[in-house]
């Protein structure tokens, strides 16, 4: 049973008089637990199909059904309770509250569900522990090298134990060592949870992690490959 | 989100900006005490407007005169006819006209010059007037020389010869002493001779052709109840019909010692004035209206209080005014304070938007910050206002004490309710005044939100 399902998905934008197609009648299926990539060039559409996904903007035509429900159809307020409930963010540009501390950072989507103080603080420790930023808890983003920050994004992505972890060019901002770290930890944590992990990348090296690559071109699927993980173990 | 978490986030997000939030606080803290002190000034007015009532007559009774009894020759005549008619008059009730006299009185060794109110023995009682000791006239006193005394009227009573003065150290009534005689026991006369009681002067002693007048033999019957009333503290009350005798008893004597002054006294005009008590205070001006309508000249205390009231409302409205526009500009401070936070903080919404906060949470959020704003701005500003009022009553600057006219009022009151009002009025400002930007920043798209860098 697939936990997204995408169907003919269709996305127009008018710039100026004319109208250019960013979505081109796009069909995908994504499983639980597996790793996904979208992989394409910049101006292929990959970030159109991932923000439609998270419901942050609306389709011209055809249909997102994650969890049985459909995306396209839902108010703000519907999809913000169902991003609280189901699904987790991490940002090339980490977008932490510079005002807030790691902590704070973490805790603030399991403030918005309304879970009770002690237990999201205790729920934003484990996470930043399991990061490895156990001694950096009460640094804002100011304080905190790029590698970190994003490692503080990724507890916040993971603290509700959502079902889905979109990815946007999560390392686009981050040397290759600190890449490879982040991509290590982001799978790990996301396959121990049995979680489904989409990431939209231009970057070979770190489609590697997928299972699946859904290679997007111009708006369309171009290809979608099975990476044999014992194979990339071997090399 | 929780409210508890609203307002913690809310209050850090104000000091993180710890300047920014001062300065539009200092400004509803300038609105609120202007407001604040304008209305403070209102309410003195209104309380010092409140003392000078109580010293007034009682409101339900009018004063009406003939005007033609003095003038040109007229129909309208004062007499039991058009007593009883006025009477008749609904809400009227009960009227009676009214004479007045001066007076010498004396008891013992002491005399007093007394104003005598000649009124309806009857009506006296309907009149509202409010005995402390004894009892007040009625019907049977009519073929009575007896009288009911105001509360000031025995401590006119002095030695005779000694220095007169009728307003007998009013200022310190504990002070004072007690009267020299107790007006329902001692034996009063009266007289109309002024010379009445006095000893004669060294240069009149001679003159024996006169002959003493012969004193009335008075009773005093009841004495009224102190109320603040200058009609009735310092009057002394008989039945109408027995001052008319007297009066005429004057009259003669005034024609022997001095001469005929006026042909026309004997002709019964009437009298001069009647009062007419209303049943409550709605019906006044019905009733004056009607009687000015039969010719008559009516006066009331009301039409005073209605034309002091109206002064007071205007200046209160137009100092309710100067401080509703400062308070304006506070709120408009408190707008723009809010978009620019908007503006810096668009990035921030989007994530919180993104990472699942709902449309209300962004709205509670910028909304609670605007009506923090304008809540510190009231607290500070009601203590400013406290200060600063206590500093105009203990100053008690002089344009500002003509305004409150009456001395020893304090020139601005803040009652509790008005602090009370004015936080909530600060507050609703804040909400009013950030509800524009909270609805801008719970629209901001998130995607571009988060685009932003």
């Amino acid at each position: 049973m697939s936990i997204i399902q995408i169907k003919s998905l269709t996305k127009i934008y008018p710039v100026g008089n004319e109208k250019v197609t960013a979505l081109d009648n796009i069909s995908l299926e994504m499983e639980k637990g597996k790793i996904y990539c979208l992989l394409g060039t910049s101006g292929s559409g990959k970030s159109t199909l991932l923000n439609m996904m998270a419901g942050l903007e609306k389709p011209t035509k055809g249909q997102i059904i994650i969890k049985n429900s459909h995306i396209e159809k839902m108010n703000e307020n519907q999809l913000a309770r169902f991003r609280q409930k189901n699904i987790g963010f991490v940002f090339q540009s980490y977008n932490l509250l510079p005002a807030f501390t790691a902590l704070e950072n973490v805790t603030l989507p399991l403030i918005f569900k309304k879970i009770p103080k002690r237990i999201r603080e205790k729920r934003a420790k484990e996470m930043l522990c399991a990061v490895g930023l156990k001694d950096r808890i009460k640094h804002t983003p100011a304080q905190m090298s790029g590698g970190q920050q994003q490692r503080v994004s990724i507890a916040r992505a993971f603290v509700n134990n959502p079902d889905i972890i979109f990815a946007d060019e999560p390392t686009g901002n981050l040397d290759t060592k600190t890449t490879l770290e982040m991509m290590d930890l982001i799978t790990k944590i996301s396959k121990e949870n049995n979680q489904t992990l989409i990431i939209v990348t231009h970057d070979l090296e770190i489609s590697e992690y997928a299972d699946v690559i859904i290679h997007i071109r111009d708006g369309k699927v171009d290809s979608i490959e099975q990476v044999n993980k014992k194979m990339i173990e071997k090399i | 989100m929780s409210s508890i978490d609203v307002i913690l986030i809310s209050i850090r997000n104000l000091f993180k900006h710890k300047l920014r939030t001062f300065l539009t606080v200092l400004g509803v803290v300038v609105g609120t005490s202007s407001i604040v002190i304008m209305i403070s000034l209102g309410i003195a007015m209104n309380e010092s407007f409140a003392k000078q009532l109580d010293e007034m007559g009682d409101l339900t009774v009018l004063q009406v005169y003939n005007p033609s009894f003095w003038g040109e020759k007229n129909d309208l005549v004062i007499n039991n006819a058009s007593i009883n008619d006025i009477k008749k008059i609904k809400g009227v009730k009960s009227a009676t006209a009214v004479i007045e006299d001066y007076f010498k009185f004396k008891s013992g060794r002491y005399t007093a010059q007394i104003n005598v109110k000649g009124i309806d023995a009857e009506s006296m009682e309907d009149f509202g007037y409010v005995i402390a000791d004894g009892r007040l006239l009625d019907k049977n006193d009519e073929n009575e020389l007896n009288f009911v005394f105001g509360c000031e009227i025995p401590y006119n009573f002095e030695k005779s010869g000694a220095r007169y003065y009728l307003y007998n150290s009013i200022n310190n009534t504990e002070e004072r002493e007690a009267p020299k005689i107790d007006v329902l026991k001692d034996k009063i006369q009266m007289s109309y001779d002024m010379n009445f009681g006095e000893k004669k002067l060294s240069s009149e002693s001679n003159d024996n052709t006169k002959k003493p007048v012969k004193p009335y033999n008075i009773k005093v019957v009841g004495l009224l109840q102190d109320t603040n009333d200058y009609n009735t503290k310092y009057y002394a009350f008989m039945p109408i019909n027995q001052l008319e005798k007297i009066k005429k008893d004057k009259a003669r004597f005034e024609k022997a010692e001095y001469g005929s002054r006026d042909k026309n006294t004997s002709k019964d005009k009437g009298y001069e004035s009647l009062l007419v008590k209303c049943v409550d205070i709605d019906s006044v001006s019905s009733i004056s209206e009607e009687l000015r309508t039969m010719g008559y000249e009516v006066y009331s205390e009301m039409d005073y209080v209605n034309s002091m009231k109206e002064i007071a409302g205007s200046l209160q409205a137009l100092l309710g005014a100067i401080g509703s526009v400062s308070l304006f500009i506070s709120a408009i401070g408190i707008t723009n304070t809010m978009i620019m936070a908007i503006y810096e903080r668009t990035r921030e919404i989007g994530i919180m938007k993104v990472i699942g906060a709902t449309l209300s949470d962004i709205k509670r959020l910028f909304l609670l910050e605007a009506v923090i704003i304008g809540f510190m701005g009231g607290i500070i500003g009601i203590v400013l206002s406290y200060g600063v009022s206590m500093i105009l009553n203990n100053v008690q600057l002089s344009f500002l004490s003509m305004m409150s006219s009456g001395e020893g009022n304090d020139i601005s009151v803040i009652p509790i309710w008005l602090s009370v009002c004015s936080l909530i009025f600060s507050s609703m400002v804040g909400l009013i005044s950030g509800y524009f930007p909270a609805r801008r920043a719970m629209k901001l798209s998130s995607l571009s939100a988060i685009k932003t860098e």
